[in-house]
């Protein structure tokens, strides 16, 4: 069933099982469009909450309900933006992009990358859930064309095509994006575990 | 195939979207490159790594719509908001400042566009108010988009009525247009059908359409399970099995002509000769017979018929968003290669968007000529380019060629005197990836300033002045 047709359903007090489809349909879109946004897993999970809630409160106003998708993820990049302007973190955002001060920890956003360190393999385990963490930071550090389109593309494990059409740019570009990102973040891992070797020898 | 080509092509096969033609040169490169196969297994690496990573963030936005869900309550029934019937012609707004800089120069892309054509006006209904719609019980798609009339009949019968905009049809249902009428069909799996004036088809079944005559022009929606979407172009007894493209047919008696836009498309002439057309090729079925495959050097004016449906689908639409920078991209294409440098430099900032769509087009990448051609594009555009094009210039850091951005970064730091701690020299000296930070910086830097270049901000324009710019005398 299309978006349109469940959104009319929804209007016309059918059943709230509209409403439900398309939350769960759209809600993966609508975090990945947060956190590319504002580059914290856990203040995008609160923004997509709010945006989520926002549009359904405002369905009413939606005009054309097959552009239901657009329209909420609009509304999810305006509470981002109306969300950075306010508390003032366009700054910090850009010393993010930059590698300034304040990456690296991931801000304590991704406590569910943490595993249990216990038995033989807990210190393997724990190093993997480091570098898990550490990977997640980098790409909140990806320059925001790249980073849109890594998020979406792993949140919702969509084609090219879809993203093509999602982020209004050709599948040559989609593709160039993730390639960029990748080879980016494989760079910095690399610098990263050059810099763990290094400190462990000056320990030795 | 150089590296950083080669590196594209290695990522579209991790995420299983390389495009068969590209296998073997892709292979052959690996073969001798010891580099990009350090670059497999790397980026191989970082994509099971970001999986994992993902992982939870994928369960965490299950959890949001959970607690989404918890906090809602339904409202009352509302209602239902009336059937959109206008068109979107706000997309002059962001479209219109661009179009008016090329329209002195350049006129044939609004030519093309056509935009004070008043029949896009669509048409909701196409009869008489007191026509009952039809209704259907398992509809294979249903009409979002008419120019005019449109008409249905069931199987096997001669009961045509006209279907109003937004009805369903049903599988085996009979479609037709008039004269000066074209329509678009969103089918069930979210393929979209879009039939030119005077064309009969029937919608078999929900990815299979018979054309009995007249043009077609199919966009298919890609499935997961590879079940195909199939044209039969019944006069030249010839089917057409597609995977995840976009392609027209246009039927004569005896005879059907296919023009592949993207993707590819499996050709069966009446069981005698089969094939594969690419896209940007075309192929003629007369008699049974394949008579005629070409390269079609301009896909986007042997298709141009589609734009009408495609103005009505609104500024937002990503397909008419490509097809109007592949005008531009052609256009750009022709200024370089048939006039002289200096007569495209005397257009003035009016050449900066066709030649940077070009510079951004495969186009622009096919040859080592192209190559010439594309720094000398870029370095016209550094020269020419005005405030209202920075965001432009923004873009064109990103270019995989040092010498197209260094020309950006000149034209930046002329327009802006800033360059944000990087010498446009060190813009084609160094390498993209050590630029991603400044190109970030760029981007943020516009959006906080971009209130200080009055005039660069498309949206800032009134649509109405520039739909008076733009339109030849004549035509207003």
């Amino acid at each position: 069933m299309t978006d349109g047709q469940l959104v009319r359903q929804a209007l016309a007090g059918a059943t709230p099982a509209a409403y439900e489809t398309l939350v769960r349909r759209w809600a993966p879109r609508v975090v990945g469009v947060c956190h590319a946004r504002v580059g914290r897993a856990a203040a995008a999970e609160d923004l997509a909450q709010e945006a989520l809630l926002r549009g359904l409160r405002a369905l009413a106003t939606l005009s054309d309900p097959e552009k239901f998708g657009p329209w909420l993820c609009g509304i999810a990049s305006r509470t981002c933006l109306d969300w950075l302007k306010k508390s003032e973190r366009t700054e910090v955002s850009l010393s993010r992009l930059t590698g300034g001060s304040g990456s690296g920890s991931g801000s304590g956003d991704d406590g569910e990358l943490h595993v249990a360190a216990r038995g033989a393999d807990a210190a393997e385990r724990a190093e993997q859930a480091d570098d898990l963490r550490h990977l997640m930071a980098e790409v909140d550090r990806l320059p925001e064309p790249q980073r849109e389109a890594l998020m979406l593309y792993y949140y919702e494990d969509c084609t090219y095509q879809d993203l093509a059409q999602r982020l209004g740019v050709s599948a040559a570009t989609v593709n160039a994006r993730l390639t960029q990102a990748r080879m980016a973040l494989r760079e910095r891992l690399v610098d990263r575990q050059d810099g763990q070797d290094k400190d462990k020898r000056v320990r030795a | 195939m150089n590296c950083e080509q080669a590196n594209n092509l290695i990522g579209a096969r991790i995420d299983g979207e390389i495009d068969n033609g590209h296998v073997a040169a892709l292979d052959a490169h690996l073969a001798e490159c010891a580099a990009c196969r350090g670059v497999v297994e790397a980026m191989t690496a970082v994509d099971a790594d970001l999986t994992r990573a993902f992982a939870p963030r994928r369960a965490a936005a299950a959890a949001v719509a959970d607690r989404v869900l918890s906090q809602f309550v339904v409202p009352p029934a509302a209602a239902l908001p009336a059937p959109v019937t206008t068109v979107h012609r706000s997309w002059w707004a962001s479209w219109g400042r661009p179009l008016v800089a090329a329209a002195a120069g350049f006129g044939l892309a609004v030519l093309l566009m056509r935009p004070w054509n008043d029949t896009h006006t669509p048409i909701a209904g196409a009869g008489p108010s007191s026509v009952p719609v039809i209704t259907v019980a398992n509809p294979v798609g249903q009409l979002s988009l008419a120019t005019g009339a449109v008409y249905i009949c069931p199987p096997n019968s001669d009961n045509w009525r006209p279907l109003e905009s937004g009805g369903a049809v049903q599988a085996g249902m009979q479609v037709r247009t008039g004269p000066k009428v074209r329509c678009e069909f969103k089918l069930s799996d979210g393929s979209e059908v879009r039939l030119n004036a005077d064309t009969r088809v029937t919608l078999a079944a929900a990815r299979r359409v018979e054309v009995a005559s007249g043009q077609v022009f199919s966009s298919v929606h890609k499935q997961t399970d590879g079940a195909p979407f199939v044209v039969h172009a019944a006069p030249a007894e010839t089917t057409l099995t597609a995977l995840g493209t976009a392609f027209d047919v246009t039927c004569a008696p005896g005879k059907a002509t296919l023009t592949v836009v993207e993707g590819s498309v499996k050709v069966d002439a009446a069981g005698k000769q089969n094939d594969v057309v690419r896209g940007g090729e075309a192929l003629t079925v007369a008699d049974g017979h394949f008579a005629d495959k070409r390269q079609v050097e301009n896909l986007m004016r042997a298709t141009q018929w589609v734009d009408e449906i495609l103005v009505m689908k609104g500024r937002d639409n990503p397909e008419l968003a490509r097809r109007i920078d592949d005008i531009f991209a052609q256009l750009g294409h022709e200024k370089m290669w048939y006039m002289q440098a200096q007569e495209v430099r005397r257009l003035g900032d009016h050449c900066v968007i066709p030649l940077t769509r070009y510079i951004e087009s495969d186009r622009s990448k096919r040859t080592p000529d192209d190559e010439i051609k594309r720094r000398e594009a870029a370095r016209i555009v550094a020269d020419v380019a005005t405030t209202w094009a920075i965001p432009e210039l923004i873009n064109l850091l990103s270019d995989n060629d040092g010498e197209v951005r260094y020309a950006a970064a000149k034209a930046l730091q002329r327009l802006t005197g800033q360059s944000l701690g990087r010498r446009p020299e060190e813009w084609r000296d160094q390498s993209l990836m050590s630029c991603n930070n400044t190109i970030a910086q760029w981007h943020a830097w516009w959006e906080q300033n971009k209130s200080h270049f009055p005039g660069a901000d498309p949206d800032s324009v009134k649509p109405v002045e520039l739909f008076k710019a733009a339109v030849p005398k004549d035509k207003a």
